[in-house]
């Protein structure tokens, strides 16, 4: 369980996060999600206690980071950059984190087989492949088998594989009842593993929602396809019943404010020929884009608005 | 996942004795660490190799203290062990790994400690290898065997004092590392307060109060310990008291802004 609590961070006049609030609970597989520079690493040092909030506050199984006694054995991290001394073997970089909690070989040696560096585990990290990098990640955040799990940007750099091999590591880490937090920039990504998600933009919270609520929240969920031999009268007609009908190319329309029943029967009724007629899904790619998309326009708008203020 | 589980202790958490094992393993599983050591122990041995044919060996030069010629060069030869302290405290903020160590174990000023610790053990085992390997080429020179082995008192001043001086000058390069984080810099100011002392020979009324004047004074023979600590507030053993002072000063910097800033 993490709890996010009002969370701001700034740096000197730039706001990195903005009165976050949100909980991440167990037994599922919450996402993180935002435009890269949206905050999401910033939050998550802070979860971690790496990065002093300016106010508000993130507790971790019900308390401080800070406050933890055990944190390896409380909340598996694995954050992005340089968190390995290229020097370092992986089998040295996870002895050094193991030692500080009594945890012995016995276990090193077992996350370096859950994440698949047996072979590599003796040569210095400085040599590693993004994805040999983010696999060490993987393997010092199971260490001390924890309830919760934060992972920033876990999938980046993974081959196919690694991709899958994360994937079902995730969902069975949640299915054992724990914790599991994950950034990503890409939605289809997390589309494919979370059940829930937390959007932000600009360090402001955006939604925070089960994926399947966020998609009907699409802007274009709902929205009717028509493809007609006759679009303009079509058109006329479905605006004069109070839809909104937009043309998008030659003979397609489409319709908000309706359903596809209503269309096909008015066109029915007009003696129009209707040649294709469809209800768009929303996808999560599309709700997060509409959502961001508020984002960056309102930091657009803003930025002018500074502009014109100096000038 | 949970049911295979290997063993994780009985007792959880992070303790202070752990975080200093942690470190401990950490700095030797470093290559550069071994190189620190290696290149302090070779370049002091090497010295003595070339005093084995030094002429001016002998009552009218530098006597026949084994303790002094084999010290007497640690001025020098100390600049790997200074590296390596800045690189102990700066390299994880540069290269990386500094994140990890600080989520693990949150309490930084425990790690600070744990850190200053394993170099001065570092220092420790480097000082007392670098003498003893440096003492057996001697004792293997054509005068080895008019060397006199020491048990007086300055032999005792000069081994011990090299062995502090070397474990507190290379802690003081770990606390201006992990204050500055950046490891080009603290070398070129390690470097400049370790062989300070040479710029400023003759000027020992500043001299003695930085932090590179107890190698030089320690392991000095008593003539010019004489000549060097006369009139001083400082002294023979003051030297390392004003070293530690400095070590001291640096450490606490460092840890407040570890405490202070974000990792």
């Amino acid at each position: 369980m993490i709890e996010v609590t009002d969370l701001t961070k700034r740096y000197g006049s730039t706001t990195a996060v903005d009165g976050l609030t949100f909980t991440v609970r167990p037994g599922a597989v919450t996402g993180f999600l935002g435009p890269n520079g949206a905050g999401k690493s910033t939050t998550m040092r802070m979860i971690v206690g790496l990065a002093r909030p300016t106010s508000g506050s993130a507790r971790v199984n019900g308390h401080a980071y800070a406050d933890l006694r055990a944190p390896l054995q409380e909340v598996g991290v694995m954050l992005d950059g340089r968190t390995v001394h290229p020097g370092r073997t992986a089998w040295g970089h996870l002895m050094g984190l193991a030692r500080t909690h009594g945890i012995g070989r016995a276990r090193v040696q077992q996350v370096i087989e859950l994440a698949g560096l047996t072979s590599v585990a003796r040569r210095r990290v400085g040599g590693f492949s993004l994805g040999m990098t983010q696999r060490l990640g993987i393997a010092a955040a199971l260490l001390g088998d924890p309830p919760t799990v934060v992972l920033d940007e876990p999938v980046n750099g993974l081959d196919p594989d690694g991709v899958l091999w994360i994937r079902g590591l995730l969902r069975s880490l949640a299915d054992d009842g724990r914790t599991v937090f994950l950034s990503s920039h890409l939605m289809s990504e997390l589309a494919a593993v979370a059940n829930r998600v937390v959007v932000i933009g600009r360090g402001a919270l955006l939604a925070d929602d089960d994926i399947d609520a966020l998609v009907t929240r699409s802007a274009r969920d709902g929205v009717v396809r028509v493809r007609s031999a006759e679009p303009e009268r079509l058109g006329r007609a479905l605006a004069a019943a109070g839809a909104t009908v937009r043309p998008v190319d030659g003979d397609l329309l489409e319709v908000t404010g309706t359903d596809a029943g209503t269309v096909g029967a008015l066109a029915a009724e007009l003696g129009v020929p209707v040649l294709e007629l469809g209800t768009v899904a929303g996808t999560l790619e599309e709700a997060y884009l509409d959502l961001t998309a508020d984002a960056v326009e309102y930091g657009g708008t803003g930025a002018r608005a500074a502009a014109g203020d100096r000038s | 996942m949970s049911a295979a589980v290997a063993t994780l202790p009985s007792t959880p958490g992070v303790t202070w004795p752990r975080t200093l094992a942690s470190e401990w393993g950490k700095t030797w599983g470093l290559r550069s660490t071994r190189w620190a050591v290696a290149a302090t122990v070779v370049l002091n041995a090497a010295m003595c190799v070339l005093t084995a044919f030094d002429s001016l060996v002998g009552p009218e030069g530098y006597g026949y203290s084994l303790a002094y010629l084999a010290a007497g060069y640690l001025l020098f030869t100390q600049v790997p062990l200074l590296v390596h302290g800045v690189l102990a405290g700066a390299g994880e903020f540069s290269a990386g790994g500094a994140t990890s160590t600080f989520a693990v174990a949150p309490r930084r000023l425990g790690v600070l400690a744990a850190k200053a610790v394993t170099t001065a053990g570092v220092a420790a085992v480097t000082g007392v290898v670098t003498l003893v390997t440096s003492s057996l080429v001697l004792l293997a020179s054509p005068f080895g065997a008019a060397l006199r082995l020491g048990g007086d008192e300055q032999s005792v001043r000069i081994l011990l004092g090299a062995v502090a001086s070397l474990v507190l000058i290379t802690v003081l390069a770990l606390a201006v590392g992990a204050l500055l984080r950046r490891p080009l810099v603290g070398i070129a100011v390690m470097v400049a307060l370790g062989l300070s002392e040479l710029a400023l020979l003759g000027a020992d009324g500043l001299a003695q109060w930085l932090p590179g004047h107890a190698l030089v004074v320690l392991t000095s023979l008593n003539d010019f310990v004489a000549l060097a600590t006369a009139g001083s507030p400082v002294g023979t053993w003051g030297s390392l008291a004003v070293l530690g002072a400095w070590a001291l000063v640096a450490l606490v910097l460092a840890g407040a802004r570890l405490r202070r800033t974000d990792v």
